[in-house]
């Protein structure tokens, strides 16, 4: 099938000038509410950072998953928009960027608790007999206790030896995080972020590669490929997303653990993708970019999408709230605990209706999930509530009060830079519909009654 | 008698055909029309201008619902933290709270109430809104279709798309009808009779419903009257006292004797406990303690067995020894039993030292055991015991008999 309508050039439309513009004006506004108070909280600058990050990555994952599900289960209603989805997930290499000033410099601000305890498992050499490093720590135990007996002064005359040893105390990372220093460790870590974004975009290119390929020779074998792929992928996919969650967010406070905590990233993700999905479906269909005989049953099976995910996300979130809770174990109730103290409790309430009890009355009607501007409104909404959500989860584990204020504000403001400039660079370098798609004509044709 | 008529309708030959009908007949005022095709066209609810249908709300409204009474039934039985009871709010007994403080939680802790919310809004919502569903949109009283066992339904429902119009449209009229389906150039058009004319039935005769509602009122009206202690429950009015109908009340009410609940205080005893400790010395029923405890000679001169010798207690007791004794003993009581090799192997218990022994003596062995056999008085109840042992003195016999005993 050759293609027989003309599509709009989104390179040369007005569209484009204007998204670059917005999306370059952003991420500098955002840039100049960030730069000149990062000095004030270097750990504040980084968690907001690190919210950042996680959000823009949450898009990318989710829209990443989007495309292996759509292959996987041969779904029809979603290829008129699949480009949409293909785009976003350029989200996932613009997170690899933004990771690396984590890497680089932020981890010791992050991941203060963990980063330096693998200092700690290597046999060290005190006294001129090997110890190994749970003497080391146990004896910078010991010497702590004791200096703080002394008084201050007498301190200050400790030998060389004893400050190496003090030094150790100041970081003395205790049994449980020593236990977990094989797997939290820096150079690890780093390896981690290697082969998991490896991962991601090698897919991420094999999928567009083939997608884009089909609309040059219209042959029905690359579709084929794609669902190959997608099979063992999802699997890889569900792997490295968890582990990429525990990596990123849990591992803030070490000594945390939930089983489900890559769940409920998970969740968070496919509410991002589907809310951004159904922004810039709209936008370009109002536009006139896609295909002209998509019909508004698209926009309700992406509204549909949206109101699933987020309940999935409030059913998830809840019900390790729940076990946890329930089961009332210190080891795990302290997580939920720095969310309840003060201020954050109003936060996390305001989270509960804002993410999941408004967005659920206002998208169970069917008539909102047709009309475009509200749908729109909506989507924006839970792109929102997934930022508040990331900053619910990460924030706390810096030990600070609620406070939302012009950092965070400029986060927000250069991520949606960054969201618009992506979408913008690869809706300019691509066609928009894919006019070969075996599945677009059944897809085109989806009615969703 | 004349058939009434139903409906006219139309068969068409393509769906694009249905589509324009539906879309004309529509336009043309009709309501109460529907159209039959062999399976869904899209688009078709918009050609015959349908509304949406109401049964979403049913279920919003009946999952709030659902919502609602979850939430009161949780903060009612556990989660109210007054402590009124029931007697005083003039409530009957089953109504009263049990506010149980679980796993160190406060008494209203809606994390721990939100499962039992969120089934029960689905329960709610789901079983209404097949409820909804049935009796709204398929019309549950009725169970059969004037078009049910048509030659037009059966067309429809195979490979040809039909178009009905019910004759109690406000604009119907025969001729008008019949001239629009032709005009718009029906393959056939049929008039359809209801299948004969309905006379009102037994089960539908205004005078038996009115006998079975009268029948419930009375039957749940006298058991209201009859049993509801909440009639006869004590009356208090503010202001004036507590008037009591216990004279009135026709039933002993066996649930509201005066009766001691577990744990809770007693005003008759000293002590203030509900459960007193038995008196000294007391022997519970069929407990009775052991006379020869750790004197086997005594029980060695004891020479009776109180147990009869009946057959009956002799199968009695080769039933308790096979499950009891064989294992080790063996089922001839020759110490060969099937543990054989896994434990000590006890003795034959044909030797002439068990022979001697008396009954009294053989039944200290059980009780109390002896060198690696274990008391077996838990599994064994006396009677058991001494039964096994007219077993044993059969079994002994048996490997001995005399000449006389064959005759």
């Amino acid at each position: 099938m050759s293609s027989t309508i003309q599509l709009k050039d989104y390179s040369k439309s007005a569209t484009h000038k204007s998204a670059k513009l917005i999306g370059g004006v952003l991420m500098a506004v955002g840039a100049m509410c960030v730069i000149p108070i990062m000095g004030e909280s270097i750990v504040r600058f980084w968690h907001g950072y690190l919210i950042m990050y996680m959000f823009l990555l949450s898009i990318g994952l989710g829209a990443l998953f989007f495309i292996a599900l759509d292959y996987l289960v041969g779904a029809k209603w979603s290829v008129p928009i699949r480009r949409v989805t293909e785009i976003l997930t350029g989200m996932v290499p613009a997170a690899a960027i933004l990771a690396i000033p984590i890497l680089v410099g932020g981890m010791d601000h992050l991941y203060s608790h963990w980063v330096h305890a693998s200092d700690y498992v290597h046999e060290v050499k005190v006294d001129g007999h090997t110890k190994t490093s749970h003497d080391v720590v146990k004896d910078a135990h010991a010497k702590t206790e004791h200096t703080s007996k002394d008084s201050h002064a007498k301190s200050e005359h400790k030998s060389d030896d004893s400050s190496h040893k003090k030094e150790a105390a100041h970081h003395a990372p205790d049994k449980i995080i020593m236990g977990k220093t094989p797997y939290l460790n820096k150079n690890f870590f780093v390896l981690r972020y290697f082969i998991f974004f490896g991962i991601w975009i090698a897919a991420i290119m094999f999928f567009r590669k083939n997608s884009l390929a089909q609309d040059h020779d219209d042959d029905q074998k690359y579709t084929m490929y794609n669902t190959t792929l997608s099979a063992p992928f999802i699997f890889i996919f569900g792997l490295t997303l968890s582990m990429a969650a525990i990596d990123w967010i849990m591992s803030l406070e070490p000594h945390w653990f939930s089983t489900m905590f890559g769940l409920y990233y998970f969740s968070g993700c496919l509410v991002a993708a589907s809310s951004c999905i159904a922004i810039y479906t709209i936008r370009l269909k109002e536009g006139g970019f896609l295909h002209p005989d998509m019909k508004k049953d698209t926009y309700y099976s992406i509204g549909l999408m949206m109101f699933a995910f987020n309940v999935f996300w409030t059913y998830i979130s809840f019900s390790q709230f729940i076990l946890i809770w329930y089961a009332n174990l210190p080891e795990e109730t302290f997580w939920y605990a720095a969310r309840a103290d003060k201020g954050w409790m109003c936060f996390s309430l305001f989270l509960l209706v804002f993410h999941f009890v408004i967005p659920f009355f206002a998208l169970l009607s069917r008539d909102i999930k047709t009309r475009p501007s509200r749908l729109m409104f909506m989507a924006k909404w839970l792109l929102l509530a997934q930022i508040f959500d990331m900053y619910w989860a990460i924030m706390p584990a810096a030990r600070l009060d609620v406070n939302f204020g012009l950092l965070d504000l400029g986060f927000i403001a250069f991520a949606a830079g960054v969201v618009i400039t992506v979408f913008d660079r690869g809706a300019a370098t691509t066609q928009l519909v894919p006019l070969n798609d075996p599945r677009l004509k059944v897809g085109l044709e989806f009615r969703a009654h | 008698m004349s058939r009434r008529l139903y409906s006219i309708a139309a068969i068409f030959k393509k769906p694009d055909e249905i589509m324009n009908a539906a879309e004309k007949v529509s336009s043309a005022g009709y309501t109460k029309f529907d159209v039959n095709t062999p399976y869904p066209l899209h688009g078709m609810d918009h050609a015959m201008k349908l509304k949406p249908t109401n049964i979403p709300y049913v279920t919003l409204i009946m999952g709030l619902v659902g919502f609602t009474f979850a939430v009161f039934l949780q903060w009612w039985t556990n989660g109210s933290a007054m402590q009124i009871g029931a007697h005083d709010l003039m409530l009957p007994r089953w109504l009263e709270r049990y506010p149980f403080v679980i796993g160190g939680k406060p008494l209203f802790s809606l994390p721990a109430f939100i499962p039992v919310i969120f089934e029960l809004t689905v329960l709610s919502a789901a079983l209404s809104t097949i409820a909804a569903m049935l009796g709204g949109f398929c019309g549950l009283p009725h169970n059969s279709h004037p078009l049910h066992d048509t030659d037009y339904i059966k067309a429809c429902s195979c490979d040809q798309y039909g178009i009905y119009i019910e004759s109690n449209d406000p604009n119907f009229d025969e001729a008008k009808v019949e001239a629009l389906f032709k005009e718009l150039g029906a393959f056939e058009v049929v008039s359809i009779y209801r299948p004969f004319e309905q006379r009102p039935g037994f089960i539908s005769h205004a005078l038996f419903f009115g006998f079975l509602i009268a029948t419930a009122v009375g039957v749940s009206g006298k058991a209201y009257f009859v049993y509801n202690n909440l009639l006869y429950a004590r009356l208090v009015i503010p202001g004036y006292g507590v008037i009591k109908l216990d004279d009135y009340i026709p039933y002993n009410w066996l649930v509201n004797q005066p009766r001691l609940d577990a744990q809770e205080k007693s005003t008759f005893f000293k002590d203030g406990r509900s459960m007193q400790t038995p008196v000294v010395n007391t022997i519970a029923r069929g407990y009775m303690p052991y006379k020869y405890a750790g004197n086997a000679d005594a029980a060695n001169n004891d020479k009776v067995n109180p147990l009869s010798l009946t057959k009956e207690n002799i199968e009695l007791g080769e039933k308790m020894y096979k499950i009891t004794c064989s294992m080790c003993h063996g089922d001839f009581a020759k110490g060969e039993g099937r543990l054989h090799g896994l434990f000590p192997t006890p003795p034959s218990l044909h030797s002439s030292k068990l022979k001697k022994w008396s009954d009294a003596r053989i039944y200290h062995v059980i009780v109390e055991g002896q060198n690696v056999m274990p008391s077996y008085a838990k599994q064994l109840d006396e009677n058991e015991r001494w039964a096994i042992i007219h077993y044993i003195r059969a079994l002994q016999r048996a490997m001995d008999a005399k000449e006389s005993d064959l005759k």
